[in-house]
């Protein structure tokens, strides 16, 4: 090989490894590209607000929202000596507690009614599907008009049940577990349709092969159908009690958080401090509380459900 | 099964199909009752007339509010779809440093409570101008984790080979995205696009703080206004107004329900 | 019609060990070379550094007589069939033998014409309406060979593309391959696990294990003589019968059944490679030892027969005809001894022969 050929050839694989290092760099600019119009998006009404809110927490705003001066950890402090505050948390927990385990059973038996391979099950699996159609809005008048004292169905049955009449959404001891019950019928369709699908995953030849075994039903149930389906519960539970956690339309439509803020959820009391009252200091405290609640929850899910968790 | 489980199990089945159907069921019968019946109490209809959903269209412009909540819907599902599959493509199909962070990040949004970032939304938005209007409605939910997520597990069904068969044929990534994946994910797309529409059609909180205009309202929020202005006298009127709200979204589900159900799973449980 | 050079190509995916270790080949322009080597042994890897879908990660590839390292796939002038295929689901036969045509600016006239001749000389001229998936198994792979030939690239790559057919199909579409290559003239670069394919089919090939050229050469030359004992037992069917054996004062000691004269070969353990069609029956005059059968398979046109060495070492001869043997029933067997090859016991490689050897005696 010849000097100035030998160069040549250097100089070609120089040029290549830059071509490789180029394309590289383009391949990285193009993804971002793809990915833009989500990257600005989430960082203008996601991780810009999240900022904004924690930085609000630590000052005093005027009415528009406009900080005025440093609070410091003022706002967090009369939070947690406000009796109102200590009243909303303890609605939102017990909200959640009231519609979380209870809807997912709920669900559950549902799902587990409508697995089997029977004759006309599809138009029970999209009835029992159809609360994921229902807005909260439509959902919560209907259910306000059932409650209604005088004229709604639930106290024509409990009258006919021989029992006394309850004045659901207005009585604080009954408010909050109306709220409940509504909110379990609204939110049972996503999770039976979830779980569902979840149930029609696993492998029906586990079931056959029990049933060869000669185990009964239930035993199967135990022992095959619910390891099989922790995934999903899991997936499921989260989502719920995140869900839980951000309960705003019921409340607004059904209770405006009372009588006596027995029914103040979380979100509901961030709105009526920023929108009604013009506190967005306190609101913004508040939001960055529910922020953190929600990111323990989350956790604490993947913790235990890293143990729990059954993956195929 | 033995004849007597089925009939067991299909007795179950009925009894929770009228307890769930119930709610539903109710509110399209006091849509059809005469005022006074439903003061009384009634369930079944003494005649069915049309006069409360007469009445209501002629009390609120509720034929305003579906077509802003159709509109406002379309969009962010359209939004959201494109968005989303966009994100999804470059996160299956273009390998670049960092992506896996930068996936990471997307999918850790899914913790943050929209809720808590609501004020300065309300505040940005107002900023820009976009109070009552569409785009104020809209463009904030065009991102979406769960859409990205969620079509990211259906491309990265779609074999390696054809990707790799369109760049020794030195097709362009674009043009792969728009003449390959997204045809063959039709029905995933599709899916998606449901679930999207449903959401937005159903969403409330933000509808209420952005809009105070009868022209962009959407129908939720004209829901609420009706319950809360008819509340004592006229609950056939709301309720007629409920089964206007109800009924698309009720149909668009009765006909996608398996579909809606499989893509939901598949996106959930891998 | 373009050469292929591969110049101590080496790959690796990050800390991991390598995938290739320093491959070298000379790739004629026209000719059909098979990659043959087990799962795992980077055969598909290489394939996919030629083709671009993979980064080289020292060495140099060659294509025509420019350096590819860097090159994108679509400029390096070639076509893949995948084994799966790769039909896109939602086009059609036509579209997808078309597909990607337009970006090498092909007026859509010639693309039909293209696409009718490469239809034709695949017989899939009926189908072209049709979506893939109303297509048996067999006329996809047609396709995926029609959208190969329609591009009228000089190289051809292809991965395993018949591993997804049942056995005769697999026959057929073998030599329809080998057809269509010699009359297009193009060059194949064809990569399989199956070493009847590789045998078949190739020009030359090249066997790779564990990211290492074990051989390259023609099918016959490299059946005949395998260069190290992992070439001995991959090519062929039944295996070459390999056995531990040891070399003693100039005399072959095999199993204590057969005593052979070797000249040239140092005293000590060396593996002793027998092809099955090697032992035969024992009345051509050669000396024979006596053995008991373990098993019997008739294939209509030969026999193999499988018996005990010593131990539990099987040896399996291959016999022309129909041969009716009782398991446990003693035959007497020899070994054609041209035919033995020796390794080393240490490396496996070949110990070349350097004089004759003579079947001396035979010990009972």
């Amino acid at each position: 090989m010849s000097l100035p050929q030998a160069q040549q050839e250097t100089q070609s694989f120089v040029k290549q490894r830059w071509l490789g290092n180029s394309r590289r760099f383009a391949s990285l600019l193009e993804g971002l590209l793809y990915l833009l119009p989500s990257i600005l998006l989430f960082t203008v009404f996601l991780f810009y607000p999240l900022m904004k809110t924690l930085y609000l927490s630590f000052f005093y705003s005027d009415a528009q929202g406009v900080p005025l001066s440093f609070a410091g950890f003022d706002h967090f402090v009369q939070l947690f000596s406000s009796s109102s505050f200590m009243t909303s948390m303890k609605a939102t927990l017990l909200f959640v507690l009231y519609t979380v385990p209870p809807g997912i059973i709920l669900a559950l038996a549902l799902a587990l009614l409508a697995n089997e391979k029977l004759r006309g099950i599809g138009f029970f699996r999209t009835i029992f599907s159809s609360t994921m159609g229902m807005s909260v809005a439509a959902s919560s008048v209907i259910w306000m008009f059932m409650y209604n004292p005088a004229i709604g169905i639930a106290n024509r049955f409990l009258t006919w049940a021989g029992l006394s009449e309850i004045q659901w959404l207005l009585d604080p001891g009954w408010a909050l577990i109306s709220v409940s019950i509504a909110t379990i019928w609204m939110n049972t369709g996503f999770t039976f349709m979830i779980l569902l699908g979840g149930l029609q995953n696993i492998d029906s030849q586990l079931y056959e092969s029990a049933k060869i075994a000669g185990v009964s039903r239930f035993y199967s149930l135990r022992k095959i159908t619910l390891p099989m389906l922790s995934p999903t519960l899991f997936f499921v539970i989260t989502v719920s009690m995140i869900n839980a956690f951000q309960t705003f339309g019921q409340i607004d439509i059904l209770t405006k958080g009372g009588p006596m803020e027995t029914t103040n959820v979380i979100v509901y009391a961030i709105y009526k401090d920023a929108f009604i009252n013009y506190n967005v200091g306190s609101a913004s405290a508040q939001a960055v509380l529910l922020f953190f609640g929600i990111l323990i929850v989350t956790l604490i899910q993947f913790k235990l459900g890293e143990r729990k968790v059954h993956y195929q | 099964m033995s004849w007597g489980q089925k009939l067991f199990t299909y007795a179950l089945l009925l009894i929770a199909a009228a307890i769930m159907f119930f709610p539903i069921i109710y509110a399209f019968l006091i849509s059809f009752m005469q005022g006074g019946e439903v003061l009384q109490g009634n369930l079944w209809p003494e005649e069915f007339t049309l006069a409360n959903y007469i009445n209501a269209f002629e009390k609120v412009p509720l034929l305003t509010y579906l077509f802003n909540s159709l509109i406002v819907s379309f969009l962010i599902m359209l939004g959201q779809v494109i968005f989303s599959s966009l994100a999804a493509f470059a996160f299956v199909f273009i390998p670049f440093k960092g992506r896996n962070v930068l996936f990471f990040i997307f999918i850790s949004t899914m913790m943050i409570p929209w809720e808590a970032t609501m004020v300065p939304n309300f505040q940005t938005v107002q900023m820009l101008g976009w109070l009552n209007s569409y785009t104020g409605l809209t463009v904030p939910f065009f991102a979406m984790a769960f859409g990205t997520f969620l079509l990211r597990q259906q491309f990265k069904t779609i074999p390696k080979e054809l990707y790799e068969a369109s760049q020794v044929a030195g097709i362009s990534n674009f043009r792969f995205f728009r003449s390959v994946v997204m045809p063959v994910s039709k029905t995933s797309l599709v899916t998606l696009g449901m679930y999207c529409f449903l959401t937005a059609w159903n969403m409330y909180l933000w509808p209420l703080l952005v809009t105070n205009d009868e022209q962009v309202r959407t129908v939720q929020i004209g829901l609420k206004q009706m319950q809360s202005q008819e509340i004592s006298t006229e609950w056939g009127v709301v309720m007629a107004g409920v089964v206007m709200v109800i009924l698309p979204t009720l149909l668009l589900l009765f006909l996608g329900q398996k579909r809606l159900q499989e893509g939901l799973t598949k996106g959930a449980l891998k | 019609m373009k050469a292929v050079q591969l110049k101590d190509i080496r790959k690796s995916y990050g800390q991991n060990p390598e995938v290739l270790k320093g491959i070298n080949a000379a790739i004629e322009p026209g000719e059909f070379f098979v990659l043959v080597g087990p799962s795992g042994c980077g055969k598909s890897t290489m394939l996919r550094i030629i083709a671009g879908l993979e980064e080289v990660s020292e060495g140099e590839l060659i294509i025509g007589s420019e350096t590819a390292n860097r090159l994108r796939p679509n400029e390096r002038d070639l076509s893949m069939v995948f084994q799966n295929y790769a039909l896109f689901p939602h086009l059609t036969v036509e579209q997808n033998i078309m597909f990607g045509l337009h970006v090498k600016k092909i007026a859509k006239s010639e693309q039909i014409k293209r696409c009718k001749e490469a239809a034709e000389m695949l017989g899939i001229s009926d189908y072209l309406m049709r979506k893939p998936k109303e297509l048996s198994g067999g006329q996809r792979q047609r396709v995926a060979l029609a959208r190969a030939i329609v591009t009228h690239a000089p190289i051809c790559l292809m991965d395993e593309p018949l591993s997804n057919l049942d056995a005769k199909l697999r026959a057929r579409m073998r030599s329809e391959i080998r057809q269509i290559q010699r009359k297009l003239g193009i060059t194949m670069i064809y990569v399989t696990h199956d070493q009847t394919e590789a045998m078949t089919m190739a020009d030359r090939m090249m066997i790779l294990n564990h990211g290492e050229v074990q051989q390259v050469g023609k099918p016959l030359d490299i059946y005949n003589n395998p260069q190290n004992t992992f070439v001995a037992s991959f090519i062929g069917s039944p295996p070459m019968n390999l056995t531990a054996a040891h070399v003693n004062k100039g005399k072959l000691q095999i199993a204590n059944k057969w005593n052979i004269k070797v000249d040239g070969y140092q005293d000590g353990e060396v593996i002793i490679g027998v092809r099955p069609e090697a032992i035969l029956p024992a009345n051509e005059g050669l000396p024979a030892a006596d053995v008991k059968v373990a098993n019997v398979e008739v294939l209509g046109t030969e026999t193999l027969v499988s018996f005990e060495l010593e131990g539990n070492k099987q040896w399996i001869a291959k016999w022309p005809g129909q041969w009716s043997a009782e398991i446990g029933e003693i035959l007497q067997v020899s070994v054609d001894h041209n035919k033995i090859e020796l390794f080393d016991a240490v490396t496996g490689e070949r110990l070349e022969k350097t004089h004759s050897k003579k079947v001396l005696e035979v010990v009972l």
